[in-house]
């Protein structure tokens, strides 16, 4: 048996109480039962904060998904509950002439920290993630520090959103931080793979784990490739429940310590990377 | 501790064919991995006869032999007219060898149709028995991005519906299910809901409130997907710890009991 067969935060979650150090979930949204994807009970903030609160979640970063015109509905819940939400602005490449306005509109807001969930994929924006469109964004968050959450997966989206494009992006902006959503692969070892290479050699890419945690051993296998230092907790709630990211950072074969760096000591220094334009 | 005594309905062991790099297959990692997380009983099934044939369920006789807590899922092929001749002898040697469901396998090459004059006489004598059966890959159970190779929504009614005694177990339901679960489930009170992968938003305290807490069933998917989110979902559910319980492992045990009745 290791050292960390049974961690504390192990025990704590196998007991049902919360988990104690800071969390902060860097991929939340905002949405409603009657979402068209699929039914989403409790989705209101009030139930995601009730759910956050018996989890031990601190802060999630929400946002809204949908044609990028209806930011104001979060940033309206981030202000009323800045001290559990943290709000993500939707840009929507399809409409380019709007994005600057939609963004600097939305960052009046100081509730509101970064940018996201930057969605490529056919099925929302279907718009590569290399496209000249996106290129105000980049450069917004490049001036700001800002966190931008960029979904990635699953391989058959590999040609709007794949790891290794996401790493030209981040390499051109060097001070805008990048989350790979998903880790890039929740259908695809091949996709993780890339992911995970991409954020070992770009100081400014991340791995946010929602839905990667379903391969068993995965959260520990990532911290053996990539370091502890590069990997942050989401869970895509309300859209997923955010119980299983939970376990998958709680129950991992890790210290304590690296738990608490995932859950959210490295997405608080970003948070706290971000800068407000003179 | 939860104080839940959890028993698992979704566990496999023994050598896949595509395993993930940190995979754990072997009977000792994957009960040693339950174990970590205060799983001590479990159904299993044999990789072998998951992936190969069903001829290899005899080969998880033995891993349960040795390993108590556990008892044995035995595989079926999703059309079995051929393959079992004799339906009486070959449900008597499952009760024999104390098996406590059957698991049905979808095939890539049939899965065109799952209606229940194609399944096979052998159904019938599920149903005789009230043998468990666990269907794997139905259109409720897999992820929207993967393709459907086994039952339907439409099967899965024709099927609960032809053989009423036979507890139907949708292995794996899906988060985005729940549209059509629900009134699945109303309308079948022999269909059950297995949770390894289920993520709805506080989808436990929903299926409670609109199906009850009787035909949910706690399951890790073992070796693919690991315990800990299931056991999660359950221990930190706004549901009462009398249907936590059910959920964990005594709606389990009744079915099993059952068999046979």
């Amino acid at each position: 048996m290791t050292d960390y067969e049974r961690t504390t935060i192990h025990e704590a979650t196998l007991a049902g109480r919360p988990v104690e150090c800071l969390v902060i979930d860097a991929h939340a949204h905002l949405q409603t039962p009657s979402s068209t994807a699929a039914h989403v009970p409790h989705a209101d903030p009030e139930g995601m904060i009730a759910a956050m609160d018996a989890l031990g979640i601190d802060v999630a970063c929400i946002s809204i998904l949908g044609a990028g015109d209806q930011n104001e509905l979060m940033v309206e819940v981030v202000e009323r509950h800045p001290d559990r939400f943290a709000g993500f602005v939707l840009v929507n490449p399809r409409y380019p002439n709007d994005i600057i306005e939609v963004l600097e509109r939305s960052f009046r807001s100081p509730a509101v920290k970064g940018i996201g969930e930057v969605h490529p994929t056919t099925y929302w924006h279907d718009y590569p993630v290399l496209g000249p469109n996106y290129q105000p964004v980049w450069e917004f968050a490049e001036a700001r520090n800002l966190p931008v959450l960029i979904h990635s997966g699953p391989m058959s989206e590999a040609q709007r959103c794949r790891p290794s494009d996401i790493g030209k992006v981040a390499a051109a902006h060097p001070n805008m931080n990048v989350l790979i959503g998903h880790s890039g692969g929740y259908d695809s070892w091949e996709m993780l793979e890339e992911a995970i290479e991409t954020a070992r050699t770009h100081d400014n890419v991340f791995l946010e784990l929602c839905a990667m945690g379903r391969y068993t051993g995965i959260v520990e296998h990532m911290v053996g490739r990539v370091g502890e230092d590069k990997i942050v907790f989401g869970t895509d709630a309300p859209f997923h429940d955010w119980t299983a990211e939970i376990a998958h950072v709680a129950f991992a074969r890790l210290s304590d310590r690296i738990k608490e760096k995932i859950f959210g000591l490295t997405m608080q220094s970003l948070l706290d990377q971000v800068k407000v334009p003179v | 501790m939860s104080g839940l005594n959890f028993f698992d309905a979704n566990v496999v062991v023994g050598r896949v064919v595509r395993p993930t790099p940190p995979m754990r297959v072997t009977p000792e990692d994957v009960l040693a991995d339950l174990a970590r997380h205060d799983i001590h009983e479990a159904l299993i099934a044999h990789a072998h006869a998951i992936d190969r044939s069903h001829e290899d369920n005899a080969g998880i006789l033995p891993i349960v032999a040795a390993h108590p807590g556990t008892r044995p899922v035995f595989t079926v092929p999703q059309h079995s007219s051929i393959d079992f001749p004799d339906p009486d002898a070959a449900i008597q040697s499952m009760l024999d060898a104390g098996v406590a469901a059957v698991r049905v396998t979808p095939s890539r090459y049939n899965g065109y149709t799952c209606d229940p004059w194609a399944l096979g006489p052998i159904w019938r004598r599920f149903d005789d028995v009230r043998m468990p059966v666990l269907l794997v890959n139905t259109d409720l159970g897999r992820y929207p991005d993967q393709p459907a190779l086994g039952f339907s929504a439409k099967n899965i009614y024709e099927t609960a519906k032809t053989f009423p005694r036979v507890p139907l177990i949708i292995v794996r339901l899906n988060f985005s299910a729940l549209r059509v679960v629900v009134p699945l489930m109303r309308e079948c009170a022999n269909v059950y809901a297995e949770l390894s992968f289920f993520t709805a938003h506080r989808g436990y305290e929903t299926l409670v409130r609109e199906v009850g807490p009787d035909r949910l069933l706690f399951g890790s998917g073992m070796p693919w997907g690991p315990p800990g989110p299931a056991v999660v979902a359950t221990t930190y559910a706004a549901i009462s710890e009398d249907e936590k319980r059910l959920i964990a492992g005594d709606n389990l045990r009744r079915l099993i009991g059952a068999i046979g009745s």
